[in-house]
């Protein structure tokens, strides 16, 4: 029992955010649903989580902090009630960039902290990057991203990667189900990035718009980096709704372009980014939100699941912003291979990727987690802004 | 026709914007011959102190614009002393390099400063719209074509009417016989880099309301302040501003009413072929950049 | 005006081959042994690829030799013809598509020809194109053009894939080989790379570097003199492309997986840095200046945040403190070392007197 003290001491003095982690797990342990309590067992090695993931300050300007946030949380509290198997989780974070050659150098140095599981990356060309090492090396993935190619049977699929999000076309579609259905949409305008992201939602939307029955009456793409959007705006003129699959930033423009030529009335619809805090500020004008509406994974400020509202509170205690749907994946991800480890009472690689293949309804902050496909979460959460916050309008379970 | 209005203001205060930046590059490059590479990142900077003067300092809105331009000034002057005053008789290879450096300082400097998430500069019209021949056109583009344009006729009497113009005229026209009548080729430059580094300012709080903030907010200006300056020959403050006003116009109207996937390619289209049939510039012949 | 020809870097002279002007009647160039430089680098290659056993000591390296082939393709465009071209990225994109396209379903040698055949004539279009524009401008023309390239990559899902994002491209296979191990894919990149060298050497101890020189220096007299400034310029801006090309082949088969944004304007920038913080004045220039690229971001890794601000510090202060690059860097310690060698040898004998 000394030992065991002296552990979860140990366990407190190598936690990065030291003032209010007690505060992390003690709300956590009252929320329930996800606290590991500790088998009685002895691993021979402590678990070790690596993370790749984009950072703020590094080389990929739309890092956020919620995802080693999450993780870091996920990790004090496990650690505090003791660790697994004995031991404290190891942690390390790796910086990689979003694109570019040095992609493979991050995953390379992470591989070399000898992971038993690896977390992150956070954007498609990261993850498409890393896959084929990732496959060669042996050690199981959980990336936050939506990019199909790296599903069970997709091109760069892999037995050793898992994806947390459910797939963007998946998430494409109940954009477009939502518009036909809740909002009787007949009529569709739809704009998009053209980046694989925007162009494979695009795709996805034009087939589910037609299964329904309804029209795709105007459909504009631009650049990822556009700064003007006035012609794109002007042909949604005579549209239902807008549906929008672009970056943060040209969903945030289209949003002021809308209001601005007086279509702010029309239903706009855009994809996870919404649900990221910044989002707000790049429109700048709250009462433009207003009527906005986005498609994320999950709303943890308004759900009413056991448990999440105190996480969600736990949170923005700790860390002072508003957490995302990332920031819950993140957390949820430490506490499934937590889960694995007390199941199988073993770290290894092997196990850890077996546990994810039969992943079967693991109950987590942002969902209900399965494998299936090597994708993990199958929902989709439609939230719309008033005055100023999330609010859930509809949750949909089957999202591809 | 409103929706040809609405492009037609659009692209023209597109182009306007891309002028400012434009003017501060021919300013540098008519004084001391080169051209500054960390433009871009001057005017995503000027954006950011009138983000953090009116968010962290409160300030009014024009107030904080006005602390960016002189802050901006500032930072043009410390790039001058150096990013260029060293090695001003180096060749233009390691000036250019130089000035890469320092974008990639500034940048630095931003993200650590900011952080990397998107952000927003109010404007002092929101999003208000005004009706022109039935098109809604947002006031914020009204008042970047009335800023500039009595910035560039500001410019212009500087150029024209005042002893520093002539002294920056000079400069260009014959470096050398300029330097021997006594010019003071230093304090030129220290000018020249400080009026360009406030012109930087000046086209960030203008176009910063109109979009997301992010560090690669100068970026795009910066490449079509390029193509303006190629399009008006790199020589006259008219040939430059419309050189800039084409590449707005032919963005918008190319976009809405050729191709709208195609539309960030028509400036360079037309620079391209501009280049091929008219080394020289459509509105200029002299082609002095040391580069 | 042999003196000067040996100035190649706009920047600096290269002062240690000038006392020998007397005693050896050849043209300089054929002193600076090129080939025992080429041998060097072939044996470091082969050193470093045994030697080192990580991943990421592997993943460096290849990197390092790619960006060192078009580097050298920069070098010739830009050192010896003073063509200030951004378009090098572009160039490796083009290779990168265009060899992923010709080689599906094929051999790697497949794509590596339709990368070499398909910038070289892409290349030869452009600069036909804008052949008649000065500096500045050509150096804005190719901004526009990589700028565009882009956007085809993107568009043109028939020739790439949608959003111009492939995954699980095959390793190179040659001669019956298939190079998947990071050892095997360095020692093919290191024999592209000694390739590129030995061609590069080849075009400085040609005449056609005298050309290119001279219509760098002084287009207007190297032109009244005889030298076919067109041709020339031509050339060494398709052979410069080229290099990007193959290496952008290189590149595609070794990371298995390429999107545009990989060939955007950021590299052009970077492999302008490979050449200009290596030393515009010498072959030896882009590898250097290559290295420093690759290695310096990965060291400077545990300043965490303050990355970018340092690593841009160092570069003014690299290109500012050594204005011949890191090469110029490397001779002044090489005189450093002679100089300091003669005195103690003077030493050395006046204690015998």
């Amino acid at each position: 029992m000394g030992s065991l003290l002296a552990l979860s001491l140990l366990a407190a003095a190598c936690g990065d955010d030291d003032d209010g982690d007690d505060a992390a797990a003690d709300e956590s342990a009252a929320g329930g649903t996800t606290t590991t309590t500790a088998p009685d067992y002895e691993l021979e090695e402590p678990l070790r989580i690596v993370a790749v993931i984009s950072e703020p300050g590094g080389s990929d300007p739309n890092a956020v902090p919620d995802y080693v946030d999450g993780i870091e949380m996920a990790i004090a509290e496990i650690n505090e009630a003791g660790g697994l198997g004995g031991h404290p989780i190891e942690f390390e974070a790796v910086e990689t960039p979003a694109v570019g050659d040095e992609i493979t150098n991050s995953l390379n140095l992470a591989l070399e902290e000898d992971p038993d599981v690896l977390l992150g990356p956070v954007s498609s060309t990261a993850v498409l990057a890393m896959a084929e090492r990732v496959d060669a090396a042996g050690v199981p993935m959980i990336h936050n991203t939506t990019e199909p190619k790296v599903a069970g049977d997709g091109e760069a699929g892999s037995p050793w990667i898992f994806g947390n999000r459910p797939p963007n076309d998946g998430a494409a579609r109940i954009a477009a189900r939502y518009a036909v259905e809740e909002l009787g949409a007949e009529e569709i305008g739809q704009l998009y990035v053209n980046t694989a992201f925007g162009q494979s939602g695009n795709e996805a939307q034009d087939a589910e718009i037609e299964e329904l029955g309804a029209e795709v009456a105007a459909e504009r793409s631009f650049e990822f980096n556009a700064t003007d959007l006035t012609e794109a705006v002007l042909a949604m003129e005579d549209v239902d709704v807008v549906l929008d699959w672009g970056t943060p930033a040209t969903v945030g423009l289209a949003v002021n372009t809308l209001a601005q030529q007086g279509l702010a009335d029309v239903p706009h619809i855009g994809p996870g980014s919404v649900g990221f805090s910044f989002f707000a500020d790049i429109v700048g004008d709250e009462s433009l939100l207003e009527g906005v509406l986005g498609v994320v994974d999950c709303n943890p400020a308004d759900d009413d699941r056991e448990g999440v509202e105190a996480w969600h509170d736990a949170f923005v205690e700790e860390y002072g912003y508003e957490p995302s749907y990332g920031a819950a994946q993140m957390y949820d991800a430490v506490h499934i291979v937590a889960a694995i480890v007390n199941e199988a009472q073993a770290a290894d690689p092997e196990t850890i990727r077996q546990g994810l293949e039969s992943l079967d309804g693991h109950e987590g902050i942002c969902a209900t987690y399965s494998n299936e496909n090597n994708v993990l979460q199958h929902s989709s959460v439609v939230v719309r802004f008033e005055d100023g916050s999330l609010v859930t309008e509809k949750t949909y379970d089957d999202v591809g | 026709m409103e929706r040809f209005v609405s492009l037609f203001v659009t692209g023209v205060a597109q182009g306007a914007v891309f002028a400012v930046v434009a003017l501060g590059f021919l300013l540098i490059h008519k004084a001391t011959g080169v051209i500054n590479f960390a433009q871009g990142d001057l005017v995503t900077l000027g954006a950011y102190i009138a983000i953090w003067a009116a968010t962290d300092l409160e300030l009014p809105l024009l107030g904080a614009y006005a602390v960016a331009v002189a802050a901006l000034a500032a930072v043009g002057v410390l790039i001058e002393r150096f990013a260029y005053a060293p090695i001003r008789d180096r060749s233009i290879h390691v000036v250019v390099i130089s000035t890469l450096g320092a974008a990639l300082v500034i940048r630095a400097v931003i993200v650590l400063w900011r952080g990397t998430s998107p952000t927003r500069l109010r404007g002092p019209l929101g999003f208000e719209v005004v009706e022109v021949l039935g098109a809604r056109i947002p006031k914020q583009n009204l008042l970047i074509i009335g800023v500039t344009a009595v910035c560039v006729a500001a410019l212009w009497l500087l150029f024209h009417r005042t002893q520093f113009g002539r002294q920056v005229r000079a400069l260009a026209s014959d470096r050398m016989a300029a330097q021997m009548q006594g010019i003071r080729v230093a304090r030129m430059s220290m000018l020249t880099f400080g009026l360009a580094g406030g012109l930087s300012a000046l086209a960030g709080v203008l176009i910063a309301p109109t979009r997301a903030v992010t560090v690669d907010l100068g970026f795009g200006p910066m490449l079509y302040a390029f193509a303006a300056s190629i399009l008006g020959g790199m020589g006259s403050i008219g040939g430059v501003v419309v050189g800039a006003l084409a590449i707005g116009l032919v963005q918008q109207l190319g976009g809405g009413y050729l191709s709208p996937d195609y539309a960030e390619v028509y400036p360079f289209v037309l620079m391209l072929l501009v280049i091929a049939l008219r080394p020289q510039g459509v509105l200029g012949s002299e082609v002095r950049a040391r580069l | 005006m042999p003196g000067s020809e040996v100035g190649t870097a706009p920047v600096a002279a290269e002062p240690a081959a000038r006392p020998a002007r007397d005693r050896d009647v050849r043209p300089p160039v054929y002193r600076q042994r090129q080939l025992h430089g080429v041998a060097a680098v072939a044996a470091l290659v082969v050193a470093l690829s045994l030697g080192v056993d990580s991943a990421f000591g592997h993943g460096l390296l290849h990197s390092w030799l790619i960006y060192s082939v078009v580097g050298l393709g920069f070098y010739l465009v830009f050192s010896l013809s003073g063509q200030f071209a951004f378009s090098q990225g572009a160039f490796v994109g083009l290779g990168a598509y265009a060899s992923v396209w010709a080689s599906e379903g094929r051999s790697f040698a497949w794509g590596l020809l339709a990368a070499v055949v398909l910038s070289a004539a892409v290349a030869l279009a452009f600069a036909v194109l804008v052949v008649r524009s000065d500096h500045f401008y050509f150096a804005i023309a190719t901004l526009a053009f990589s700028h565009i390239a882009l956007i085809v990559f993107r568009e043109l899902e028939s020739f790439t894939a949608p959003g111009g994002e492939i995954v699980g491209i095959p390793k190179p296979d040659l001669f019956g080989h298939r190079f998947a191990s990071g050892q095997d894919l360095a020692l093919l990149l290191g024999a592209f790379l000694v390739l590129a060298l030995l061609l590069t050497a080849l075009v400085e101890r040609s005449p056609l570097r005298r050309e290119a020189v001279a219509f760098r220096d002084n287009r207007q007299v190297a032109a009244t003199v005889g030298v076919p400034v067109l041709r020339l310029r031509l050339g060494m801006f398709v052979l410069g492309s080229t290099y990007a090309g193959v290496a952008g082949c290189l590149f595609a088969h070794t990371s298995g997986f390429i999107s545009t944004e990989s060939f955007a304007l950021e590299l052009g920038i970077d492999i302008f840095l490979v050449v200009l913080l290596g030393g515009a004045g010498s072959m030896w220039g882009p590898v250097l200046g290559a290295a420093f690229v690759v290695w310096a971001p990965e060291q400077l890794r545990f300043v965490g945040e303050y990355r970018a601000l340092i690593y841009g510090a160092l570069l003014v202060a690299v290109v500012v403190a050594f204005p011949g690059g890191l090469v110029g860097l490397v001779e002044a310690a090489g005189r450093w070392l002679r100089r300091g060698r003669g005195a103690v040898r003077l030493r050395s004998v006046g204690e015998r007197a």
